[in-house]
């Protein structure tokens, strides 16, 4: 046989074989044959290898082809951030300012009174009195003597005033002192200033011979000085001891307006009659 | 003659540096009044005005410190409208007192300023105690001393600390107005 045609024989063979082959593996198969084993579990720590490098290489690559589109990217985003801190921020201010509102339309609400809202504008210089300047005055109706009122209870009342200008004798100072009662048993009490500079206390006295203040007591206008109308709350006794002579009670009270955060209070024009419904817990809660 | 012309250029030619020292106790006032609130600590404040008071008192001497403590002191009574004159005797009393320490010692370190600030506002704080309670109200000293004299002495040592290098600036460049218009005058005559 000529070698020419030895060479037609061989490759006839070889696509016979490799047609029986394809066809014999042409379906799905389970088991695996040993130089196919062996060639898979050989190949598989390299293909591992090159399989990081490539990803390593491929991320480095797109690291470098994104940079820019990344710090565009960042720059979107930091303004982004800004915004929406800036938006937060005003969210923030405007439940402040609705949370205000809501406090001083439940004031107005709980007086049913002619009432001016003012917003404090300006503090006392020195620590040793206790008052604030108001942005309303007498054109606006206020007048000396008359009470102002927050959310929490009472602030005090005016001492002077100008043409857009009140001064208000807070509560705290030394030289104020309101008519107020006990809540639970209605004995009548003197709450005064003690001129405390951290604004959290003030001194209460009972008027009454033989009635004992407790701990805990709520203390709130009695209406009796006809500067304030009755039930308007004032504190809460924190602490009771016996006077000097030790014929009566004092006690140190702990008042709900927190006078170093005034920001908006309520004068009440109308003071005179009734009793005010107040509950500042129930208000609390329902904000 | 002569003494009369010495206090008429004297007061001629200190213009600017009254005039800057009043404008910052001005609005060192406004601010203390207004701005500060947030900033209080126990209910104290720090006493921006009288921090202006001892750094004019420490750039002039004892009398000029005085002089502005009474000024600016009677100033606030007024717009607080209680024991008016109080305030200026503390105020006057506080820049005598920075006025003098600042005389003995080497005022340019940092520390000295606040140091005398903070002494300034005890003394004056304590003789204001002591004149309220001579006309009658009864703030209990202990209670005053501990919660407002020695907490108000320290803040104003910090608020001096802050805001001395910047009114020291500013006295300085009122010295050069004042100077200059003097000049002026002399090379005029």
């Amino acid at each position: 046989m000529r070698p020419g045609k030895w060479l037609v024989v061989a490759v006839v063979a070889l696509l016979l074989v490799l047609a029986g082959m394809s066809y014999v593996t042409s379906s799905p198969r389970e088991t695996v044959s040993g130089p196919e084993r062996l060639l898979r579990e050989a190949l598989a720590p390299l293909q591992v290898g090159f399989t990081a490098v490539a990803r390593w290489v491929g991320n480095g690559v797109e690291t470098v082809v994104s940079i820019r589109r990344l710090q565009e990217e960042n720059r979107v985003l930091k303004q982004e951030i800004a915004r929406l801190r800036s938006e937060l921020g005003e969210l923030e201010a405007y439940r402040t300012e609705n949370q205000r509102l809501r406090e001083i339309a439940g004031v107005r609400e709980r007086l049913a009174r002619e009432v001016v809202v003012a917003q404090v504008v300006g503090r006392s210089y020195n620590q040793w009195f206790a008052s604030v300047t108001l942005n309303r005055g007498a054109d606006d109706g206020l007048k000396a003597g008359l009470p102002v009122v927050n959310a929490q209870g009472v602030v005090g009342h005016i001492e002077s005033v100008t043409a857009n200008t009140a001064r208000v004798l807070l509560l705290i100072d030394g030289k104020s002192a309101i008519g107020g009662m006990v809540k639970s048993s209605e004995v009548p009490v003197l709450v005064e200033g003690t001129g405390d500079p951290s604004g959290r206390q003030a001194l209460v006295r009972t008027l009454v011979l033989g009635h004992e203040l407790v701990p805990g007591d709520e203390v709130v206008t009695s209406g009796l000085s006809h500067i304030f109308p009755k039930g308007v709350p004032i504190g809460v006794i924190e602490r009771v001891y016996d006077d000097a002579v030790g014929l009566r009670q004092q006690a140190v009270l702990r008042p709900y307006v927190d006078f170093n955060r005034l920001d908006w209070v309520t004068v009440i024009l109308d003071v005179e009659g009734g009793e005010v419904k107040w509950s500042p817990e129930e208000e609390s809660e329902t904000q | 003659m002569v003494a009369g012309g010495g206090v008429r250029n004297a007061v001629t030619y200190a213009r600017a540096r009254w005039g800057f020292a009043l404008c910052a106790a001005l609005l060192a006032f406004a601010i203390q009044t207004s701005l500060l609130a947030p900033l209080s600590v126990g209910g104290i404040r720090p006493d921006l005005v009288l921090v202006v008071v001892v750094a004019f008192a420490l750039h002039y001497g004892p009398l000029e410190g005085l002089l502005l403590g009474l000024a600016v002191g009677f100033a606030v009574d007024v717009y607080g409208g209680r024991l008016i004159g109080m305030g200026g005797l503390s105020k006057l009393v506080s820049g005598a007192v920075a006025g003098v320490m600042g005389e003995k010692v080497f005022r340019e370190h940092v520390l000295v300023p606040a140091a005398i600030a903070g002494a300034a506002s005890f003394t004056g704080n304590l003789v204001y105690l002591a004149l309220v309670r001579a006309f009658g109200i009864g703030w209990p000293i202990l209670h005053g001393v501990q919660h407002v004299i020695f907490p108000s002495a320290a803040y104003d040592a910090l608020a001096c600390l802050i805001l001395y290098p910047l009114l020291a600036r500013v006295y300085r460049m009122s010295d050069r107005l004042d100077e200059g218009r003097r000049m002026r005058s002399v090379d005029g005559g």
